[in-house]
């Protein structure tokens, strides 16, 4: 079901930022913005890192910019591997 | 940490640190915006204004209030006896309890950058462009590092642009001198490099004159808060 992939998807990517950002899966929430969970802009970098190798892609940096919470990161993911899939 | 620096012409640059933070100091919209932050940042975050106010105050002496303010995605606008600067240039950069800022009476390309030396996970594979990659450069990882952040701030750009497509030009000493992004060279006319403990800190200025326009999209302004 589109739901539980969706699902699934929202928890590995919480699983990855509370690895890089070493912090409590639990505090990370949808609308949690991503300035207020990393500790400066090293960490923003290997949360980039990070997901370029788990997802095997390059993530577009312009396209950073519309990038602004978690819940903005899970949508950004599921597009990219959509594009991956098409 | 009470740092006020020169840098010729209108340029000054400032520290401060999180113990030197006053909440009785600050406006309440300052006070306001601190407290929609992360509790683990606000005094930082204040010691990056207390840092900015020390750099404008030495460019305005005759001012008597400066206030900073700050609105989500939106660059901080400075307020000098409650009129906005209207012109010159500020950058703010904070880590391990200690803000940095500069300001300038002109319009300039400046960036600062303050970085961890303590704690610092990236590996040169991570950030360096295949040229640096081949450096027998005696500097540390977080230097290189901090070299580019702030070069990406005075581009504007922040981590728009990846660092490996800037590449950094150093003398034999090991200093910046210069930079490029992919093939266009930069001029860098103006750096300071302070390390101090468990941190480094740069401050450079880039000669935009014959820049030619980088074509991506401007940087979040969180990114440069950072």
């Amino acid at each position: 079901m589109k739901t539980d992939a969706h699902e699934k998807e929202k928890e590995e990517v919480i699983k990855i930022m509370a690895r890089v950002f070493a912090i409590d899966p639990s505090t990370i929430t949808l609308d949690v913005r991503i300035e207020d969970l990393a500790e400066d802009s090293v960490q923003l970098f290997a949360l980039i890192l990070a997901f370029e190798e788990y997802y095997g892609t390059q993530v577009e940096y312009e396209d950073l910019v519309s990038i602004d919470t978690v819940g903005d990161i899970i949508s950004y993911v599921s597009a990219r591997k959509s594009e991956t899939l098409t | 940490m009470s740092t006020r620096e020169w840098h010729g012409g209108n340029v000054c640059t400032a520290f401060a640190s999180v113990d030197e933070v006053f909440l009785s100091e600050f406006s309440a919209h300052e006070r306001a915006y601190s407290n929609m932050l992360p509790t683990s940042k606000r005094a930082e975050h204040l010691a990056g204004v207390v840092a900015l106010r020390r750099a404008v105050s030495e460019l305005y002496p005759d001012v008597a209030h400066i206030e900073i303010l700050r609105q989500h995605d939106a660059p901080p606008i400075v307020l000098l006896d409650g009129e906005p600067l209207a012109a010159g240039t500020i950058s703010v950069s904070h880590s391990q309890g200690v803000g940095f800022a500069v300001a300038t009476r002109e319009y300039c390309m400046i960036g600062v950058d303050i970085q961890s030396s303590e704690r610092f996970p990236l590996t040169p594979e991570q950030f360096f462009s295949q040229e640096e990659l081949e450096w027998k450069t005696l500097n540390t990882p977080v230097l290189l590092w901090a070299y580019k952040e702030a070069l990406l701030k005075a581009l504007g750009v922040g981590l728009v642009l990846h660092p490996k497509r800037l590449t950094l030009s150093l003398n034999d000493a090991g200093e910046l001198c210069g930079a490029k992004v992919d093939h266009t060279a930069l001029c860098a006319t103006g750096i300071q490099v302070r390390q101090i403990p468990g941190s480094v800190s740069v401050f450079v200025t880039l000669k935009s004159e014959g820049l030619p326009a980088l074509s991506m999209p401007r940087e979040r302004s969180y990114y440069s808060a950072l």
